[in-house]
């Protein structure tokens, strides 16, 4: 049975984010809200439409639930839910490429906190 | 190169501050993503799968050392320490933070360098031959006409908002490095019969969904109207191209509606109105801009190739390298030297921050501090004295950048595809580095010569998989990724579409399907036959005989 | 695209203006454009379409301060034939993404010599203004909830000017001394 979860880019470094179940948006696919049907998204799709200051292009995505919860069904979603981190193993800049330092990059919180304020935004320019 | 004065400085900074100020007003909520993306856009900055992509226009492709130690300080500060090298000669970042976009723009304009109008549907960077100025076979460097191109189509008012992207590409050479003849508008300088220069125009060509050669539109077109004529061209598109399906929106379905000829006359009887304007170059504006591309001073130096003997013979790889990474100058005792950033270990393309300064390094102590990007997403140091290539050679080989393949089989141009791309249906980079992994012994074992093989993730052909040799398209079959094969395709003077051979093959087939691909030329190939000329002369019958069985 | 309120309850609207010589300024703007179904108002300045003016130009003509409302496709060579006289023309920019308005300003202006009020219209944002004013507008109706004062910053966030326009005959390199 697919089910749908909720999904966008966020505005301050275009980084995947999922909906979850109150309101709040999280990196972790797992902890995304999955609905039945893509009809039962409009709501939370009608209010993430509202939160064009945190993100940019909420849309439904189709998932498959397992134990460990929603998995993409199309591979584009897979590699968005994978991760930068994946892409660029994947891609040999990360561990090993030992000349390629990564620049620290303040992340939302991954147990679905508040989105951060805009005056956070603004603090990391 | 040229050097921007007071005026061209201030542009870049009034742009690096307007767009602070667009991005202040997005963060603060003042504006709609759907209001802003159109202005982040005009600037080259994209939101692909994972976060922003910010596209730096390279003008022709030419850079200095400083300019690159600038790009790796960008990568390094703002990125996750690396670039990608486009297909259209730009840079790619991948990863930047929007509040930190100004910023960056400000490092560029530190450097005579801009984001400016490297997307949206405006006039693009213009492209040109990668070895400009160097070619043994230039007849005039395209590069001030380029530069012309980029102050005219800079904030151009009238043509800020157009049906569509719009590429030009110059070359000045008899050999077609630039694939004009696939750009919106193709120059080439040429040789006049009254022995002047003029330029040769062609008009419609392109990639993308409805690949179409461009055509010539004027023989001859003297060079003072580089402007005037160029201007024409685009009011006639800017006016009466479709602006109802973007699929259709190139100047090439314009003028494949309308005829080339209908198409030229448009554009002449508009040319007849502004050809006496002040858009009309005089000689000073020329001599002006040219003179910032006066040959460096070179070192008188004897041309001996015997000096390169004894290193050749005793190390094969070296002699692998001068063969296929090493051309001819126009220099006397220099060399154009290609560096390969398709060493099948960092996606095609992609440089660290380490190695762009290395570059800029070498650059300084190698090539009078110029590099040049290449559309086949290398790097080019364009002069380097002979007696110099071994100790370069050795440098290079340390560095990752001495594969020598330049337009060999694993020499594979790739757009970013399904790992960064939005739009993408597939994944091109992995294949990418599997043909690489697995026909670098093959290449050597069969020397397969002259081959072009093009990777695009989707139909948008950034990976200009039309006119690959052997091509190769990521299609979408539900949720799946999926391959298609097409042999015979050519961006130079032979310009051609590649024609598809057959259905498509999953991921974990594509590879094997080129190595029949590769096998099938090494059956027919007559000797020192390249790729291209085997798959046009037995046709396409064995090749699919050879993938598909027979039907 | 035009409006449909009739002239007798119209609301001033907050306009944006560029003139020629002269800073970029916001003015009380009373002008009323005209559906063609509507009949017109007896006094206040007005616009009606590119259609209706040409099937009642010469009833038309007898009222003052009428204006004629362009779409952005029509022939400008059409347009200067039968607006003698006229001093007020909107060209009308159904999205932002359309940039035939452009063309149809500077040759309206540069080639058939308009001089009067021209009036971008539509779907018209504060990022286009100085392309719009570059080619030839000196007015801007801006989009619904968009606020004028604030785009009036627009027009000053460039001042180097490399190619010709309508607002500047000369490109750069023959104005200025480049080095
Ligand atoms: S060809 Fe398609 S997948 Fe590749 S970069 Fe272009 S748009 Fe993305």
């Amino acid at each position: 049975m697919p089910h749908f979860v909720i999904s966008a880019n966020r505005t301050a470094d275009g980084g995947v984010v999922y909906l979850a179940g109150d309101r709040r948006w999280t990196p972790e696919l797992s902890a995304a809200a999955a609905h039945p049907s893509k009809a039962a998204t409009r709501d939370g799709l009608s209010w993430a439409r509202t939160q064009e200051a945190f993100v940019c292009d909420p849309h439904p995505i189709k998932v498959k639930l397992d134990a460990s919860g929603p998995i993409p069904v199309d591979t584009k979603q897979q590699i968005r839910a994978a991760g930068p981190e994946a892409t660029l193993a994947a891609l040999g800049f990360l561990g090993a490429q030992s000349d390629a330092p990564f620049i620290h990059r303040a992340e939302l919180p991954a147990d679905g906190a508040a989105p951060p304020s805009i005056t956070a935004v603004d603090a990391r320019a | 190169m040229y050097r921007y004065d007071a005026h061209d400085q201030r542009i870049v900074e009034q742009r690096a501050a307007q767009f602070r100020r667009q991005v202040q007003r997005r963060l603060a909520g003042e504006i709609t993503e759907d209001e802003f993306k159109p202005l982040r856009l005009q600037n080259g900055l994209y939101m692909q799968l994972h976060a922003y992509m910010l596209r730096v226009a390279v003008p022709y492709g030419l850079l200095s050392a400083a300019q690159m130690r600038q790009l790796a300080h960008i990568a390094r500060t703002w990125d996750k320490g690396y670039g990608h090298f486009t297909t259209r000669q730009n840079i790619q970042y991948n990863w930047p933070d929007l509040a930190d976009v100004p910023a960056i723009l400000d490092a560029l304009a530190e450097v005579q360098m801009h984001a400016i109008q490297t997307s949206g549907n405006c006039v693009r960077n213009v492209t040109s031959d990668p070895f400009a100025g160097v070619a043994a076979d230039e007849i005039a460097d395209p590069r001030p006409y380029c530069e012309i191109l980029r102050q005219w189509s800079t904030f151009h008012p009238e043509f800020a908002a157009l049906p569509r992207k719009f590429k030009i590409a110059v070359t000045g050479a008899e050999t077609d490095r630039a694939a004009v003849a696939w750009h919106d508008i193709g120059l080439r300088i040429v040789r006049a019969p009254d022995g002047g220069r003029a330029i040769q125009v062609l008009v419609g060509g392109g990639m993308g969904r409805t690949p179409v050669v461009g055509k010539v539109i004027r023989e001859y077109l003297p060079e003072a109207h580089l402007l005037t004529y160029t201007e024409a061209i685009l009011r006639v598109y800017n006016r009466h191209g479709r602006r109802d399906n973007m699929y259709k929106a190139r100047i090439k379905i314009l003028v494949d509606a309308m005829g080339a000829d209908a198409f030229a006359a448009e554009v002449d009887a508009e040319w007849a109105e502004i050809k006496d304007s002040g858009l009309l170059l005089d000689g000073d504006e020329l001599a002006r801009v040219k003179a910032h591309f006066e040959p460096p001073r070179y070192t008188p130096l004897e041309d001996d190739p015997s000096a390169l003997e004894a290193p050749r013979l005793m190390d094969p790889e070296f002699a692998r390298w001068l063969d296929n990474n090493v051309f001819a100058h126009r220099q006397p005792g220099y060399r154009i030297v290609v560096l390969s950033l398709k060493n099948g270990e960092l996606p095609p393309g992609d440089a660290t921050h380490t190695q762009m300064d290395a570059v800029a390094d070498l650059a300084d102590d190698f090539s009078m501090g110029r590099v040049v990007v290449t559309h086949r997403q290398n790097l080019v140091l364009p002069d380097v004295e002979h007696w110099r290539l071994h100790s370069l050679w050795r440098k290079l080989r340390t560095l990752g950048f001495a594969t020598p393949n330049v337009e060999r089989v694993t020499d594979v141009i790739c757009c970013p595809g399904l790992d960064y791309c939005s739009l993408a249906n597939a994944r091109s980079i992995p294949v990418a580095q599997e043909i690489s992994q697995r026909l670098t012994a093959f290449d050597t074992e069969h020397d397969l010569g002259d081959l072009h093989l093009n990777i695009s993730g989707c139909i948008n052909a950034c990976g200009h998989h039309h006119v690959g040799h052997i091509g190769i398209l990521g299609i979408n079959k539900s949720g799946e990724e999926y391959y298609q094969v097409m042999i015979g395709g050519s961006n130079a003077d032979d310009a051609s579409m590649g024609t598809v051979l057959g259905r498509a093959f999953p991921r974990d087939g594509i590879v094997d399907a080129v190595e029949t691909v590769l096998k099938t030329y090494v059956d027919h190939r007559n000797e020192h036959e390249r790729f291209l000329d085997t798959a046009r002369r037995i046709g396409f019958d064995p090749f699919k005989e050879a993938l598909y069985g027979n039907p | 695209m035009a409006t449909h309120e009739s002239a007798a309850h119209a609301p001033l609207r907050r306009l944006v203006v560029a003139p020629r010589a002269g800073q970029p300024r916001v003015v009380d703007d009373a002008l009323c454009h005209i559906a063609d179904d509507e009949p017109l108002p007896l006094l206040g300045p007005v616009t009606v379409s590119w259609d209706r003016w040409q099937s009642e130009e010469s009833t038309l003509r007898a009222r003052a301060n009428v204006g004629v409302r362009l779409p952005n496709d029509v022939e400008p060579a059409d347009v200067a034939a039968r607006i003698a006289g006229v001093d007020r023309l909107t060209i009308d920019f159904p999205s932002f993404k359309d940039g035939r308005g452009y063309s149809l300003a500077r040759l309206l202006r540069e080639r058939h010599g308009y001089e009067g009020e021209l009036r971008a219209v539509g779907d018209v944002l504060r990022d286009q203004l100085q392309a719009m004013r570059r080619c030839g507008f000196d007015s801007f109706e801006l989009k619904a909830g968009k606020d004028p004062e604030d785009a009036l910053e627009a027009f000053a966030e460039f001042d180097v000017l490399y190619q010709p326009a309508a607002d500047e005959a000369l490109p750069l390199w023959r104005r200025v001394r480049r080095t």
